[in-house]
């Protein structure tokens, strides 16, 4: 019976590997997985190829225990303790969080085939996870390259060590996972609600961390965790002082009964980070054991999961299919989408490209609505009067100018990768162009439609975050006093007063707009001109050839707006020096070349348009991933 | 009106239509019918702007599709066989949607009868997540139809429906040729065609073997064999003679 499975799970793994393989024939495959794999040499294989020469160098985890002045032992131990505590906080949020059965995740195919078949249960289980160690073995690749980077490969011995290592630990996590959803199923069996079971576990946790505060307060030390950190926060040599905390972290970590509690966590962690290969081996035996018992516990619980796994399947079937027909993006369930009130009412009449403004933004969520307008708005408010409440009352401004500047390198991200982290537009209603083709629309409103909710939204929270730094630079005076004071005379950066900062506020809030539309008319050319490129859904290939095809588009996409911004900036830097010669003042010169800069684009982006809507127009849709 | 003069189109070099013509006049419900792979949907989709033809003219309600689009598109109605919507738009949020999208001045009246009429009213404020796959057929018919057009294309149009709702489906699809709309209904069931069209079109890779009134084509394919000498064929007879997929 095992055997028809093991055959299943091979020709389906063997034949999508062939058409991987086969792929690479097309060019665009066959670049993409050139560049993908230069990429992952460059970044990680070169590191884990020079392992003992430039290896050493750059395992960046011992030197930060140098820096730290920690001991490699007490470094492990550092690590033990957080790993342990990391997997028992999961563990604990698996066993008090579900409240549903036990599900075995099998796809709807798998199900429709396997489920009415004579197949025993626990070959049912053991099917499933055999499966589930070509994932884990995707996921020990990934994770010993990343490691590798920061560690070298000069561990116990070599590849070896990290490659065991996170066998053992993914392995169990997943094994550990399923046991706790078999025991949750075998506890509502025997009439132990999830009340119940919630309630005995939450009061064993107070109980431990109960105990283990007391025996904390008698036996740490008197340079206890809170006394350790406070004097982290107040110390003049913070390596120093942070030593004594995690010595203290660790100290309270090995403390009973939590110590106690969390040594069978430690235990599949010590093969990864043992120092030496015999310890590697005594590591080894503890947490094999403890993988056997997971395995042993699971293939012996005889679980019913059958009609949770279905439901799971469905609802995964679902997300799927969802997320295929919104191209990509999260895999929300459709049952997760909240009925959400309208944007703005929408009259039957007028421009049509706006009813797609409309859809996108009830696309967004609640992100964009009159309610978050309001909240956003008063929480900004009661921000900034708290703000110049506390500083009054400290006599201290020196903090608020660093929330300014935080709001300014947020602002920074969304200029550079704002138009790759809204893409309510094109790039999800792709998978809809066919619907979309059919509406009486010329291609260049269908394209300005999608284009305008993501430019809206996008601007908006520039605009926000623009008013923040604004109002900490005004409030806590950052590069000269605040109320007008003339800025050079305190020995700032910023050589105006008020009114020129505001100018200068108002030049870049007036390019915001046209900036944000033509950075996302780039991504949305590239949809339309290369839709064989552009990967839609969970469904679409992946690998390294697609995470190369990924590297290339976004480098493209992003030459391609450098090259477009040019003309504008040209034209923007021209005003500017000539406003300059003219005496015209600095920031109003600012103010002037903001302004013929946002004509240029979207002077830019209207001459796009047309283009762009005829290309829509000319869309073979069953001729796409042809291209 | 629905005019189509020698549409044709390929894949590369696979020929998917081969200069096919025929017009659906007002009033007229043309059965498109043929095996898997003759070019149904492919029709269709290009009859509905989707995909562009790479040969022919095709007219929709006098205007040309390719040269006069959005015109064109003002007056037809794509109805897919899998409902095509939004995950996050609601049932009226749907038809609010597509009365901007066609400029339906009377909109919400529309959309009232529509609702009722298909026995969606009490499911307004409902998310596409919370519908029957027949609730979202149903939805799909009232987004086509509210902006009443003079030409329907109806892919499959029963799937998914329960016999009340194949009942109400065939009765609306003759009522909207009776009120003068021009209908190609593609499909496999023959004896629902049989029921509701006026006119048939049979393909076979991608090119007409049959079209005609369901009289001529029953007479284009006389049972001369059966009992009591030549008479007409029923559908599915003349559909296996005609495509000689028996």
């Amino acid at each position: 019976m095992f055997s028809a499975l093991l055959y299943l799970q091979f020709q389906q793994t063997r034949n999508r590997l062939a058409a991987r393989l086969r792929r690479l024939r097309q060019p665009k495959y066959l670049v993409g997985a050139l560049v993908g794999g230069l990429y992952l040499y460059l970044n990680f294989f070169r590191f884990l190829a020079l392992g003992n020469h430039r290896g050493r160098r750059v395992a960046a985890g011992t030197a930060l225990a140098t820096a730290l002045g920690l001991s490699a032992a007490a470094w492990l131990a550092t690590l033990e303790n957080a790993g342990a505590l990391f997997l028992l906080v999961l563990s604990l949020m698996g066993w008090i969080l579900p409240k549903g059965r036990a599900a075995l995740l099998f796809t709807e195919a798998e199900i429709a085939f396997l489920f009415p078949a004579p197949i025993p249960r626990r070959t049912l289980v053991q099917f499933r996870l055999l499966r589930s160690q070509l994932g884990i073995l995707f996921s020990i690749l990934l994770l010993t390259l990343i490691t590798g980077r920061f560690r070298g490969a000069n561990g116990a011995f070599g590849i070896v060590q990290p490659v065991v290592g996170w066998w053992v630990i993914l392995s169990t996590a997943g094994l550990h996972a399923l046991a706790l959803s078999f025991a949750r199923s075998l506890l509502l069996e025997r009439g132990v609600s999830n009340a119940r079971r919630r309630t005995f576990t939450l009061a064993a946790v107070a109980l431990v961390l109960g105990g283990t505060l007391v025996w904390a307060r008698h036996a740490l030390p008197t340079q206890a965790l809170a006394t350790a950190f406070d004097a982290f926060l107040k110390s003049s040599d913070p390596r120093a002082a942070l030593f004594d905390v995690l010595q203290a972290a660790n100290a309270l970590l090995d403390a009973p009964p939590l110590g106690w509690l969390l040594w069978p966590f430690k235990l599949p962690l010590r093969p990864f980070l043992a120092p030496d290969v015999p310890a590697f081996l005594r590591a080894l035996g503890p947490a094999l054991g403890l993988l056997a018992l997971h395995y042993l516990f699971i293939l012996r619980a005889d679980v019913a999961f059958e009609e949770a796994s279905v439901e799971a399947s469905r609802a995964l079937a679902s997300r799927l299919q969802s997320a295929e027909q919104r191209g990509g993006g999260s895999r929300r369930s459709p049952a997760a989408y909240r009925r959400r009130r309208d944007p703005f009412p929408l009259q039957p009449g007028g421009v049509r490209a706006v009813a797609l403004l409309w859809k996108n933004l009830l696309a967004a969520g609640g992100l964009f609505s009159a309610r978050a307008l309001v909240v956003g708005t008063t929480v900004l408010l009661i921000a900034f009067v708290s703000l110049q409440s506390v500083a009054n009352h400290s006599g201290n401004r020196g903090f608020i100018p660093i929330v300014g500047l935080l709001a300014v390198e947020f602002l920074s991200m969304t200029v550079l990768f704002g138009s790759q982290m809204v893409r309510n537009d094109l790039r999800q209603d792709y998978a809809n162009a066919d619907l979309l083709k059919t509406y009486p629309l010329p291609g260049w409103q269908i394209v300005l439609g999608e284009l305008l909710a993501p430019t809206l939204l996008l601007t908006l929270l520039q605009w926000a975050l623009l008013a923040v730094a604004v109002g900490c630079f005004l409030v806590g005076g950052f590069g000269g006093a605040g109320g007008g004071a003339p800025a050079a005379s305190h020995g700032g950066w910023m050589p105006w007063s008020v009114a020129p900062r505001l100018r200068f506020a108002l030049a870049a809030a007036l390019i915001a707009p046209p900036f944000n539309l033509l950075s996302l008319a780039v991504p949305n050319a590239a949809v339309l001109y290369l839709p064989g490129w552009f990967q839609r859904g969970p469904q679409a290939p992946q690998g390294v050839e697609v995470m190369g095809q990924r590297l290339i588009f976004f480098f493209g996409q992003f030459f391609v707006l450098i090259v477009a911004l040019a003309p504008a900036v040209i034209v923007g830097a021209a005003v500017y020096f000539a406003g300059k010669i003219l005496g015209v003042g600095e920031s109003w010169s600012l103010l002037l070349a903001a302004l013929a800069t946002a004509l240029l684009l979207v002077g830019e982006v209207v001459v796009a348009l047309f283009p762009l809507g005829r290309c829509f127009e000319q869309l073979d849709l069953a001729a796409d991933g042809k291209n | 009106m629905i005019a189509v003069e020698g549409l044709t189109k390929l894949y590369d070099r696979f020929v998917a239509v081969r200069d096919l013509s025929f017009t659906v006049r007002p009033g007229e419900v043309m059965g498109l019918v043929g095996s898997n792979g003759a070019g149904k949907t492919t029709t269709l989709r290009c009859l509905a702007g989707i995909i562009p033809p790479t040969e022919g003219r095709i007219v929709i309600a006098g205007h040309d599709l390719r040269a006069d689009p959005i015109p064109a598109k003002s007056r037809l109605a794509f109805l897919a066989d899998e409902p095509r919507l939004f995950d996050y738009l609601t049932v009226a949020q749907h038809l609010r949607f597509v009365a901007r999208i066609y400029r339906v001045r009377d909109s919400a009246e529309r959309a009232a009868r529509l609702l009722a009429e298909l026995e969606l009213t009490d499911k307004a404020d409902a998310l596409p997540a919370e519908l029957s796959r027949g609730m979202k057929q149903k939805l799909t018919i009232a987004c086509g139809l509210l902006h009443e057009p003079a030409v329907i294309f109806f892919d499959e149009p029963l799937t998914g429906l329960d016999p009340a709702g194949i009942r109400r489906m065939k009765a609306s699809i003759r009522a909207r040729a009776e009120a003068g709309a021009a209908i190609i209904v593609s499909s496999h069931l023959l004896s629902m065609l049989e029921e509701i069209c006026t006119h048939l079109l049979i393909l076979k890779s991608g090119q007409k073997v049959a079209g005609g009134t369901l009289a001529e084509v029953r007479a284009a394919f006389l049972d001369a064999d059966g009992p009591g000498g030549a008479h007409a064929a029923d559908l599915e007879e003349v559909f296996f003679r005609a495509t000689d997929a028996r």
